[in-house]
């Protein structure tokens, strides 16, 4: 498997999570284009959340809590408080990625600086809400209630991962809750809390730890 | 001609199967006072399934860190451990199955999924998790002062355990040639369940050294 199919293996573990966050008036949004207007509306987005995965070989899930920040179009802070201290950036120009170790960030030159690059190639598509659009996923809409954003893999990524739900929160539309589902063995459960649509932000929380 | 034969057969036969090797690491133990192994030799491994995941801190020739989250399930019968490793953003890179002789991938993403890579990944997990069991070969006081305990494997190589005064357990392995080429220290040592800190020396097959330490466990 490429970096390329990592890079968007990778991506679909923090995109999901960033789509439609936070939009209003998508409960009873029954066609994209009123996904994608709402999307037109959101400058800025900053939240916290709570990872759960959930693995066949352990009774209780892997729970990582930590914060995101999002820029329209394209900057991302995605950032692990716990249990590892980890900060992930993206910007037009490049992107990054930092650990916490030995009591000082570390800058990890490895991979990852290839799976940022590769999650700006879709990020574009996904805060404009043109999920239909996208290369990597085919998208449908599921009215519940709770009304759920269904995206399916399209092919290469299928072994990986066999699908993502974007689960909206009431009548206001919020996205409250992603799922990404790994096969029968493996499932993560992104939940996320005081969300800020259109917050202030400083533009140097893109570039430092 | 018959003193130099002597010369170079005397050694091997005094010295046993290791004395061939001139630079091996292998050094005999010495007599341990009370005839039987050391109590830590004779349970060394929990009777107990466990389940625990671990913080993976890895530093590679020249420089290059990883760190990555591990998750492993133990079931003493059969002896078998499951183990997963995960990126930070919860991504499963890498997946497979240990038992005594047997080793079995089930994932792998790059830069795990090279077959030797993969493979050295489980041995790995095997040392560090899966403790020899049944009565030593040998045993005695090793060359650090530590009583011990090996185990020789049906590869020929050979793996020491040391105890330490405060508990920490040394596992060494020593190649079929007597050469070292991976010591690992165990701290916090339960009787029935994960040690809370492994550091892990690769020394020959690819340098590298790896600390793992204990997130959350359950039983």
């Amino acid at each position: 498997m490429t970096n390329s199919l990592f890079g968007k293996i990778a991506a679909l573990l923090i995109l999901p999570a960033l789509v439609g966050l936070g939009r209003p008036g998508l409960a009873g949004a029954d066609e994209w284009a009123d996904i994608r207007a709402a999307a037109a509306k959101t400058r800025t987005v900053r939240a916290e959340f709570t990872q759960s995965k959930h693995l066949r070989i352990l009774s209780r899930p892997l729970v990582s809590k930590g914060r995101l920040v999002f820029l329209a179009p394209d900057r991302i802070r995605w950032e692990y408080l716990e249990p590892i201290r980890s900060v992930m950036l993206a910007r037009p120009d490049g992107s990054d990625m930092f650990l916490w170790t030995d009591g000082g960030w570390t800058a990890d030159s490895g991979q990852a600086v290839e799976v940022r690059r590769i999650v700006l190639d879709e990020i574009g598509a996904w805060f404009a809400g043109r999920f239909e659009q996208s290369g990597v996923f085919s998208a449908e809409l599921d009215q519940g209630p709770p009304l759920k954003i269904i995206l399916t893999p399209r092919a290469g990524l299928r072994d990986f991962v066999t699908r993502i739900e974007l689960t909206s929160a009431d009548a206001l539309g919020a996205i409250k809750k992603v799922e990404i589902f790994e096969g029968p063995d493996s499932r993560t459960v992104i939940d996320f809390t005081r969300v800020e649509l259109n917050p202030e932000l400083v533009p140097e929380i893109f570039r430092q730890p | 001609m018959k003193k130099l034969l002597a010369l170079i057969i005397l050694p091997v036969v005094l010295g046993g199967p290791w004395a061939c090797a001139a630079r091996t690491d292998l050094r005999p133990l010495a007599d341990l006072a009370g005839g039987g192994p050391p109590a830590f030799c004779q349970k060394n491994a929990p009777d107990q399934p466990w389940a625990a995941s671990f913080k993976i801190d890895g530093v590679f020739l020249g420089g290059r860190r990883v760190v990555l989250i591990g998750a492993n399930r133990y079931d003493p019968v059969p002896r078998r451990l499951e183990s997963v490793l995960l990126t930070v953003e919860g991504l499963v890179v890498f997946a497979g199955t240990v038992e005594p002789g047997r080793i079995f991938v089930e994932k792998a993403l790059p830069p795990f999924d090279g077959p030797d890579l993969a493979r050295g990944l489980l041995a790995d997990v095997e040392l560090m998790f899966l403790t020899p069991t049944g009565p030593p070969d040998y045993f005695g006081i090793n060359p650090d002062g530590r009583p011990a305990c090996r185990w020789r494997k049906p590869d020929g190589s050979v793996i020491e355990i040391g105890l330490s005064p405060n508990g920490d357990k040394t596992i060494l392995l020593f190649d079929p040639w007597g050469r070292l080429t991976r010591r690992v220290l165990a701290s916090a040592v339960e009787e029935n369940g994960p040690p809370g800190r492994l550091r892990l020396q690769a020394l020959r097959g690819g340098v590298y050294n790896l600390t793992v330490e204990l997130l959350e466990k359950e039983r």
